[in-house]
C-alpha cells in the first residue's frame, strides 16, 4: 500500500535552534498516526510544515506525492485540517461558513455534515456563539467537506466535556474506516492509546520512540504493579525478597515486580500463614502515559 | 469566481453585522456631516462651498483608514487568515475582499452626502459629474491602498490605530476638509502636502466647483495615482497570513509610501 504521508530525513531551523532535527515517518490510508511530545518537541512545527504553511529547512516532505510547499493549491484537495487553534470570524454564521469554504474547496454545501455533528439547529448561529466543542465540530465538517485522503488533527479534543470528545472519537473512527489518514497531535495519552494504530514521541525534534501504543508501552521495564490491601495490614511486617513493598495513603501495599504469578501466589500465601485476609488486589499494567514520562524525563535516552 | 463572489456577500453583510464596523462606515461620517452642515455655515460662511467634497474625503479617510485595515489586522492576530490559507481561500480574495467592500460601502455613504446636501442643505451639485467621480474613483484608489499598507504592516490592533490617526488627526486640521487649505500660511501648506488628503481635496475641490485648484490639478491626480499604486504594492509585496510571520524590520519598507507626496513638495 502506497503511504499518503512521506517525511524523510526533515529539519526545521530557525536561527541557531533545530526545532525539528532529522524526523523521518509513513502514515498510510486508514491509519491514525499520533505525534507526541513536550511543549516545544517540535509537533506543530512538523504539522506546519506538512500543511505547507512553513518551509522545511532539509529533507522531504510528500502528502498523497504532492509537496506540501510547492504544489500548495492542489494539496488543498486531498488535506483537511484542524488546528490547535482553529480561528472563523466571529460573525460569521454556521451555514456561511460552510458554504463558504466549500466553495473554495470546489465541492457542494455539506449540509449532511453539519447534521452529522449536530449543528443543524445552529445553522444561522454566530460563530463566537457556539460553544468549544461546537465550534470545533464545525472546523472539522469544514475539513473533512471535500473528502480528504489526510486529516491533520492538532489537540482536537483539548478543552472539551467528555461526551462532545467521545463523540470525537468516534467520528475519527468513522474516517479511519473509510480510509482516511489521520494525523493527530495531543497531550492527551488517553486518547492516544484508544484511538492511534501507530505513534511516534518527538523529544527535542527528533523522533526517539516509535510504534504501536502496545510496542511503545511495552519497550520499557516491563514490571507491572500489584496494589493489595488485607484486614490485618501484615503485609507490611514481611520482606518479600527482593520485591519492595511501599505503603499509599489508603493503606494498600504497592510492589513493583516483572513476575506477576510469583509475586501474586508469595502475597497470597503470605497472607494465609498470618491468618490475615484479602480484601482488594489489582493488577495494573504502566499505561502510555507513564512510558512517555518515563521517556520524556529521560530526554529520549532510553 | 462564485467562491469569490459568495465571499464578497459576507464580507459586506459583516460590516453591516459588527456594530464597530457600521459605526466607522456609517453612522460616524453621516452624524459628522449632519452636524458640520448644520453648524458650520453659521461661523464660516463659505463652509457649504466646500462642505461636499470635504465630507466626502472625511468619509473616505474615516473607512479607509480607522475602519477597513482594523478587521484585516485582527483576522490576523487572531489565525483567521491562517485558517483561510489552510481552507483554501487564495491570498487576491483576503487581499481585496475587504478593499472592494470597503469602496462599496463608502460610495454608499458618499452618494447620500451628495445627495443630501443638494436637497436639505442647498449645496451645489459637481459642475461636472463625470470628472467629479473619476477624481472620486482616484481618491477611493489612494486612500484605500493605504489603509490596506497601515493593515498589512501592523502588527497589532492598538499600533493600527495609532499609524491610522497619524494620517487622520492631521488631515483634518491641514489636509483641508474642515477649512480649505488656501487659509494656511505658505509653510503650513508645503508641510501638508505629505498628506494625501491635501491632494484629495484640492483634486476634488476643484472638479466639484469648476474652478481653479489651489495648486496643480492633474499634478494632484498623478501623486495620488502614485502613492495609490505603491501602498497597493507595497502592502501585496509585505502581506503576511499570520502575525508570527511578520518582520518589523521588513514592515519599515512602508514608509516608502510617502515617496509621492515628498515628490509632491518638491515638485508642485
Amino acid at each position: 500500500m502506497e503511504p499518503i504521508v512521506q517525511v524523510a530525513g526533515f529539519t526545521k531551523v530557525y536561527g541557531s535552534s533545530r526545532v525539528v532535527d532529522s524526523i523521518s515517518f509513513e502514515i498510510f490510508p486508514g491509519e491514525i498516526f499520533a505525534l507526541l511530545g513536550p511543549n516545544g518537541a517540535g509537533k506543530t512545527t512538523t504539522l506546519e510544515c506538512l500543511e505547507g504553511i512553513r518551509k522545511a529547512s532539509e529533507g522531504k516532505l510528500l502528502v498523497s506525492g504532492l509537496c506540501p510547499e510547492k504544489d500548495f493549491q492542489k494539496m488543498r484537495k486531498v488535506l483537511g485540517v484542524q488546528l490547535q487553534a482553529s480561528a472563523l470570524p466571529d460573525i460569521i454564521t454556521v451555514e456561511e461558513a460552510m458554504n463558504m469554504f466549500c466553495l473554495y474547496l470546489g465541492t457542494e454545501t455539506r449540509y449532511d455534515l453539519l447534521e452529522r455533528f449536530d449543528l443543524k439547529s445552529k445553522y444561522k448561529t454566530e460563530f463566537c456563539k457556539l460553544s468549544t466543542g461546537q465550534q470545533r465540530k464545525l472546523i472539522l465538517a469544514i475539513s473533512l467537506a471535500h473528502h480528504p485522503k489526510l486529516l491533520i488533527l492538532d489537540e482536537p479534543t483539548a478543552g472539551l466535556d467528555v461526551n462532545t470528545r467521545v463523540e470525537l472519537h468516534q467520528i475519527m473512527r468513522e474516517e479511519r474506516a473509510k480510509g482516511t489518514a489521520i494525523l493527530l497531535a495531543s497531550h492527551d495519552m488517553s486518547e492516544v492509546e484508544d484511538l492511534a494504530d501507530r505513534v511516534a514521541i518527538l523529544v527535542k525534534g527528533k523522533i526517539v520512540a516509535a510504534g504501536t501504543p502496545n510496542e511503545i508501552i511495552t519497550s520499557g521495564d516491563s514490571k507491572v504493579r500489584i496494589h493489595v490491601k488485607t484486614q490485618k495490614n501484615s503485609l507490611f511486617d514481611m520482606q518479600f525478597g527482593e520485591m519492595p513493598i511501599t505503603k499509599d495513603t489508603e493503606g494498600y501495599g504497592i510492589f513493583d515486580t516483572e513476575d506477576i504469578e510469583g509475586a501474586v501466589s508469595q502475597i497470597l500465601s503470605h497472607i494465609k500463614s498470618n491468618e490475615d485476609k484479602l480484601l482488594d488486589l489489582r493488577v495494573e499494567r504502566p499505561s502510555l502515559e507513564d512510558r512517555f514520562i518515563n521517556i520524556t524525563r529521560s530526554g529520549g535516552l532510553q | 469566481m462564485k467562491a469569490i463572489m459568495n465571499h464578497l456577500n459576507f464580507e459586506f453583510k459583516s460590516v453591516l453585522r459588527d456594530k464597530t464596523l457600521l459605526l466607522m462606515y456609517y453612522l460616524f461620517p453621516l452624524i459628522f456631516y449632519f452636524m458640520m452642515a448644520a453648524i458650520m455655515p453659521s461661523v464660516y460662511a463659505d463652509f457649504s462651498k466646500g462642505m461636499v467634497p470635504g465630507m466626502i474625503v472625511f468619509t473616505i479617510i474615516v473607512s479607509s483608514l480607522l475602519g477597513m485595515p482594523n478587521p484585516m489586522v485582527l483576522n490576523k492576530e487572531k489565525g483567521i487568515y491562517r485558517s483561510y490559507k489552510i481552507y483554501g481561500v487564495p491570498l487576491k480574495s483576503v487581499f481585496i475582499i475587504p478593499v472592494i467592500t470597503t469602496m462599496i460601502h463608502i460610495t454608499v455613504v458618499s452618494f447620500i452626502i451628495l445627495v443630501s446636501s443638494s436637497a436639505l442643505f442647498g449645496a451645489a451639485l459637481p459642475q461636472n459629474i463625470l470628472s467629479f467621480f473619476g477624481v472620486y474613483a482616484v481618491v477611493l484608489f489612494a486612500f484605500t491602498g493605504l489603509g490596506a499598507l497601515i493593515a498589512v504592516c501592523s502588527p497589532n490592533g492598538r499600533l493600527t490605530v495609532l499609524l491610522a490617526q497619524l494620517v487622520f488627526l492631521p488631515s483634518m486640521m491641514l489636509g483641508g476638509v474642515m477649512m480649505p487649505s488656501s487659509v494656511l500660511s505658505k509653510a503650513v501648506q508645503k508641510a501638508s502636502m505629505l498628506l494625501p488628503t491635501t491632494y484629495a481635496t484640492n483634486a476634488l475641490n476643484a472638479v466639484y466647483s469648476g474652478q481653479q485648484a489651489l495648486f496643480s490639478l492633474q499634478g494632484s491626480l498623478y501623486i495620488l495615482i502614485l502613492g495609490g499604486s505603491i501602498a497597493y504594492a507595497l502592502a501585496a509585496y509585505l502581506f503576511t497570513w499570520d502575525s508570527r510571520s511578520s518582520n518589523a524590520l521588513r514592515n519599515l519598507g512602508g514608509l516608502a509610501v510617502l515617496i509621492p507626496y515628498i515628490l509632491g513638495i518638491l515638485l508642485l
